[in-house]
Order: C-alpha cells, then structure tokens, then sequence
C-alpha cells in the first residue's frame, strides 16, 4: 500500500500514464493474473465484441480504485476478493485461479456468484468496473480507440474532458 | 460593530442567486458563502465519471453524510449513516448549487396548489397547509424568472394552464426530437393535451451565456455553453459583474451567531484551507438546500434561541418535502418501425420536451376527487455506464460472458427507451423531517442532519394512478413492451420543505415574507418554505419566491441605491 500512497499525491491523469509503464500499484503480481483472469472471463474478446484485455481493464481498475474519493471498502472489497477467490479455487481444485481453463473457472464462479454472499457482491463489482473500463471516455485509460462505444454504437456527449479536467483533477 | 457587507447569503443555489442579484444590483453589498468550488462552463464536460460515477460535486461520504431513518418493519425504523447505504443526500455542492445540475423542466404551480388543504381537505396523518400567499402574489416573479433565468417555451391552451401576465416565453423552444410529434398525434388520438415543456435553457446565445449544443446530455450535467439556466450562469455571474457582489466558495457555514436580542451577527464558516472565518451584516439568508437549511438553524444556539435559530416552537426541521412518483419506459424496437422512423428515433440531441397533466386534479369513480400530478416524457438518459450496469441481472443471477456481451448489445443497439417521470405531492408529515443526530458528527465536529423520511401512503396511491396513466400512454404510441414502477424512495434532487412559511408562529418557522418569525433580520430562501410542494419540479417556484423575498429584503433595506435601470437587463 505504500505505492499507493505515494501516487495519491499525483494527478489521476498523470497516474493512469503511470500504471501503463510500471507492473505494480495495488495488485501483487499474483493478484493481478488473478483479476485478469476473472475479467477476462466476465468479458471475453469475442468476434465482434471487444473483452477485458481489449478494453485496458485490470490496469483501469487498479487505477479507478485507488483514486481519491474512492470509498476505501470498495478498495478493500476488490483486493479481499481477489484471495478468497484464490482460497475457492484451490480448496475446490487445488490450483491458483488463473490456472484454471474455462470448464473450471465456469462453475467455480457460478458457485460464488450464486452461493456466496460476499462472491455474489465482489463479482458485481468487478463487472461494474468493466463497464466503467468499456465505456468511460478514453481519456480514463479503458475503452481503448472509443472500441467499446463503436461496438454498442453510443454517440459521446460533447465537449470531451480534455485530460487536466477529469476526476481527480477538478 | 462593523459590517462586512449588507447581505450575507448562505447557499448560491436558486434560492441565493435571485437574493444575491437583486440586492447587489440595487447597490447592496452582498457576501455569498458557499461550501461547494466554483466551476465554470470551462470546467464542465460531457464525462459520465466525474459527473455521474464519482462524488466530484458532492461530498466524501466518509467526512460529510447524513444519517438516515427509514421504516423497517411494524417494530420501527432503522437509522444508517449515508456512508453505509446506497442513499447520497448531497446535491450539487458548487457556486450555482444542484441547478447547475438540473434538466430545467420548468412549470408553475397551479392557483388550487396554493391552497391544497381548501381545495381537497384533510388527509390523515398528513399535515396539509395552505400557503400564507396566493398565485397572484407569485405570478409576477414567475414571470420575472422566464426572464432572468433565460425560459424557453411555448404557451398552450390546456385546461390546466396557469393564468400569466405575459403571453409568451421570451426564448422560443429548445429544438425538438421527432418522437415528440408521435407524442402529440398519440394525445391528439386519445383526446389528451399534450404541453410543450418550457425549459430553463437558451436556444440562443443572449447576453454572454451560449446556446444549447444539444449534446445529448443534459440532466445531472454542468452546462458547458451556459445554456442551462443555472443561478451561476444566469445570475450570479450578473451579481458579481455588478461590483457589488463576493463570492466565498469552499466557505463551510457551520454556525450563525446571534447576540442578546436574538438577532443574528455574524456567519461563521471554514475557509477552504479549514480556518474559522466570519461575516457580519446587517441581513443574512440562509439557502442550502432544505435539509441543510434546517440543520444550520438546528446547529445555531445562542442566547435567545435555546434550540437553535427560528425554533421557538419546535418547528425547523419538521414537514420536509421530496417529490412523490415514480416512472415507466416504453421500449421501441427499431425493427418494429420502418426505415424512416427507425431513423428519426436514433436521433440524438434535441429534446422531447412534452408532459401532459391531464390528471393534475382526479374526479372519478374509483379515485374519488383528489390532487394528482404531472407526466413528464423524456429519453431515458444516455449514460452508457449505469445503463451497462443495469444488463448485468438477468432475474436476480448475475449474467457474464456471451450472454452478458449478447444483452448488452441488443440492449444499446436494437431499440430506443422513452420514458415518463411522475410528479405529484409528497404529503408533509411527522415522519418526514430533519433533526440533529445526537450520535454523528461529520469531519467538522458538527452533528450531522438526521433525515427520517416516512412516505404518506397516500403518495403511493397517487402515484400509482398517474403510473398506469403513463402506462397506457406509451403503449398507445406503439411501444414494444412498457412497465412502470412507483417508490416509496425520496429523490434527493427534489427536496423541499423543514422551514415551512406561515401566519401562525407556532405552526411554521418564517413569515409570509420568509423571515424568521422569532428573528428579525434572517430569511430563508430555498425551497424550505414551502408547506406543500405542488406536483411539479420546484426549481421555478424557488427562483420566483427568491426574487419575491429579495424585494421584500430590498424594501426593509430602504430600495435600491442604484439609479433605475442601471442593472443588466435581459431581453
């Protein structure tokens, strides 16, 4: 945590650059392969219809979360989540999340979503910042090249935010 | 004691910006003192994150909140900190207050809305009053407010349209989507009048304020040309061009002194860098949005006012006001319509602009004779955001993957939703009102506002009425399918109430001119005023009876200073 705070001194803008170079702000390693994993499975690139790796969103969310103002039990709710899916995952298979294929994660996620009050809880929120990754203005780090609003054909609203007037910086 | 100016105004929403402007232009100095930062158009763009997403014009929940008391179960209520819901009673927090946020749908409230306990009688368990003023005394400051805000419109002959002084709105419309002609020929077949919605945005650019850019987001966004009739961009930038006018922003009021006499001396507030400052003048109005409102007068002790400022009779706080309702959508498919109009429907940026208040007073078999309400038409609103969100339940299991990616694009790309909004009267009651929580205090030390919030279950009875009216509307107009809903929720953007203005001390907090009945230099000018609010968004009649209460002001003052005529006029 102590990354975090020394980025919270940082304009939003500036730290959204930031978390595109460097490999750590919030998440471990470990924790991260298991976000993108999740993610990537809420959302998967199909044909036609963009997916987290698409859309920049673990990167997004370990940005969004930390930024000022975020209510910290959302952060602490994201970060908890992350090791109890690990827990699930290798009580039920005795493997790490991320290494499980698409028949395991399928039902595993299933079970917490359906199963699990806090699984149920932490899965939402994962997908809500999904949708904020795909369809945010790009400016905020997700949506890369607008794909998101091409592929569900939104018309933006005008004037876009240029980067020194968003969240964080007003 | 030296004065710091003549008129300090607590609050810079539509309740301060007409107190604000009238007196700095008639040579009064004036010092506002609001909590909130102060944006510009410069600082306003169509960014659903910092609008919609994140708290950029409200508070940090975890430093500043209320407390909240719903009804539970037959046992009680149950009282949670905001923090800790999913309820957010902020509202705008910047110089121009939450109309810098509003859609500006504009009415008036109706003559009969003056007198609501007259007209229609008791209601039990409600405490119903008629206003201590009639709909003439307004009418003129109705009709100063098309002017000074900037409302565009065009007036009509249905049963219900209010008596004017003038015939016609000084702007003409804002520019219309094709749907509202399909909603004029619905009413038209089905013998309903349908009313053009006047609008507190400019057409055009007038007077250093833009036109409307018809972006397509409007409601809950700060207005980037200045089209948007905001009290900042229409009033307040006026009041400080006079020369006579400070704007304090990031000035948290927390306490109004008052000396032996009972009269108040001085405002005092945390600047931005959280020192204690003061304000001394001579007259001081209080407009911070009721619940607010009532929370600072609860916080104000002093040596004639035990209980807090204006609260002699226990009566700050009580009959607060939301606006009852609820809402539908119709939902029209592209592939149900013809190429043209699957066109016309797609288009994004002018408004619908359409209401009907066909049941504004109900007289039927069923119903019997009561006050009903407005229907109000509109797109649902394009925040692609909190409509993605939304397409993630399918029943109550959440849905992912291919089906989720599915949905989502049927959702956004297959059809277009209209909807209807319902106004009608929130009844004041005992269980709706505002106090000092004796348990929490915000970042400042100070008690935070205790809102109950108890519905009369006569709104809902109401609500469902009109409901199904809006109902049978959109499906008249060839809707897909259709649901309504009503809620028993209070929309914290439609607040009103706790300092209710009347004859009897001992019944209501400030006077028929909305001064303090037990404190003689101290007006309220916001929307606490109001016993009962009408069935119709209340920002009109704030800004109207500001103007009213500012002329009231200005003549306990002495009248203007200034040589007639020699303030900003709008066309």
């Amino acid at each position: 945590m102590a990354t975090v705070a020394a980025l919270a001194g940082l304009p939003y803008a500036l730290r959204t650059d930031l978390t595109r170079e460097t490999s750590f702000v919030l998440f471990s390693a470990q924790q991260r392969q298991v976000v993108r994993a999740v993610q990537m499975h809420l959302l998967p690139s199909e044909l036609g219809a963009p997916g987290a790796a698409d859309i920049n969103a673990t990167a997004y969310l370990e940005v969004a979360i930390t930024a000022p103002g975020i209510d910290p039990d959302t952060r602490n709710t994201i970060v908890n989540g992350v090791g109890r899916v690990q827990d699930a995952s290798r009580e039920r298979f005795d493997v790490l999340f991320d290494e499980l294929g698409f028949e395991q994660r399928e039902p595993l996620l299933r079970y917490l979503a359906d199963e699990t009050r806090w699984g149920r809880a932490w899965l939402s929120l994962v997908l809500y910042y999904l949708f904020e990754a795909l369809l945010s203005d790009p400016v905020y780090g997700g949506n890369t090249d607008e794909i998101g609003w091409r592929w569900l054909e939104h018309q933006a609203g005008f004037p876009r935010p240029p980067a020194d007037k968003i969240y964080g910086s007003l | 004691m030296s004065m710091d100016c003549d008129v300090c105004v607590i609050g810079s929403g539509a309740g301060g910006g007409p107190v604000a402007l009238t007196l700095a232009e008639a040579g009064y100095s004036v010092v506002v003192l609001e909590k909130g930062p102060w944006f510009t158009e410069q600082d306003f763009f169509k960014d659903e994150i910092a609008c919609c997403r994140r708290n950029t014009y409200s508070r940090n929940l975890q430093e500043e909140f209320h407390v909240v008391e719903e009804y539970a179960n037959k046992n009680g209520w149950s009282a949670r900190p905001t923090y800790d819901s999913s309820l957010d009673f902020w509202n705008g927090n910047m110089v121009g207050g939450s109309s810098n946020l509003m859609s500006g749908f504009f009415h008036r409230l109706k003559p009969r809305d003056f007198r609501l306990l007259s007209e229609f009688g008791a209601i039990d368990g409600a405490n119903i009053a008629d206003w201590p003023i009639d709909y003439e005394e307004l009418e003129p400051y109705y009709a100063k407010v098309e002017h000074a805000v900037g409302i565009s419109g065009r007036v009509v002959n249905h049963p219900q349209q209010e008596p004017r002084s003038t015939p016609e709105f000084p702007f003409r419309p804002t520019a219309e989507h094709p749907v509202a002609s399909w909603f004029d020929e619905t009413c038209q077949r089905e013998n309903l009048h349908s009313i053009p919605v006047a609008r507190a945005i400019l057409p055009h650019a007038v007077n250093g304020r833009g036109g409307c850019q018809y972006s397509g987001y409007c409601g809950s966004y700060g207005c980037s040309s200045g089209a948007k009739g905001s009290s900042r961009a229409a009033l307040l930038n006026r009041a400080v061009a006079s020369g006579n006018c400070e704007i304090r922003a990031n000035s948290h009021v927390y306490r109004l002194d008052s000396d032996a006499k009972g009269r108040v001396v001085a405002a005092t507030y945390y600047d931005e860098n959280g020192s204690t400052e003061l304000v001394h003048a001579e007259v001081f109005v209080v407009a911070c949005q009721a619940v607010e409102t009532s929370r600072l007068l609860l916080l104000s002790q002093g040596p004639m006012h035990p209980n807090g400022l204006a609260n002699k009779h226990g009566q700050v706080g009580k009959n607060l006001l939301f606006s009852a309702g609820g809402g539908g959508t119709g939902t029209f498919l592209y592939e149900s319509l013809g190429p043209e109009k699957a066109a016309a429907l797609n288009v994004r940026g002018p408004f619908v602009n359409r209401a009907l208040q066909n049941w504004y007073y109900v007289n039927d078999e069923k119903m019997g004779r009561m006050k009903g309400g407005t229907l109000e038409f509109l797109f649902r609103h394009p925040n692609p955001i909190g409509q993605a969100n939304r397409q993630k339940w399918a029943s109550d299991r959440l849905l992912w993957g291919v089906p989720l990616q599915r949905k989502l694009k049927s959702y956004f790309t297959a059809a277009r939703y209209l909807r209807f909004e319902v106004f009608c009267d929130w009844l004041p009651n005992d269980d709706c009102k505002v106090s000092l929580d004796e348990r929490f205090k915000d970042k400042w030390d100070s008690p935070v506002a205790r809102v109950k919030i108890g519905n009369h279950p006569h709104n809902l009875k109401t609500s469902r009425y009109l409901g199904n009216k809006g109902y049978q509307v959109l499906k008249a107009m060839g809707a897909d399918s259709a649901s309504w809903g009503v809620s028993s929720k209070p929309p914290v953007n439609l607040m009103a109430g706790g300092c209710r203005f009347g004859n009897d001390p001992k019944l209501s907090v400030l006077d028929p001119n909305c001064r303090a009945h037990d404190v003689e230099n101290l007006y309220v000018t916001d929307g606490s005023f109001m016993p009962t609010g009408g069935s119709v968004p209340y920002t009109w009649t704030i800004y109207a009876n500001a103007f009213r209460v500012a002329d009231q002001i200005l003549g306990e003052l002495g009248g203007s200073r200034q040589a007639p005529g020699s303030g900003l006029e709008f066309p």
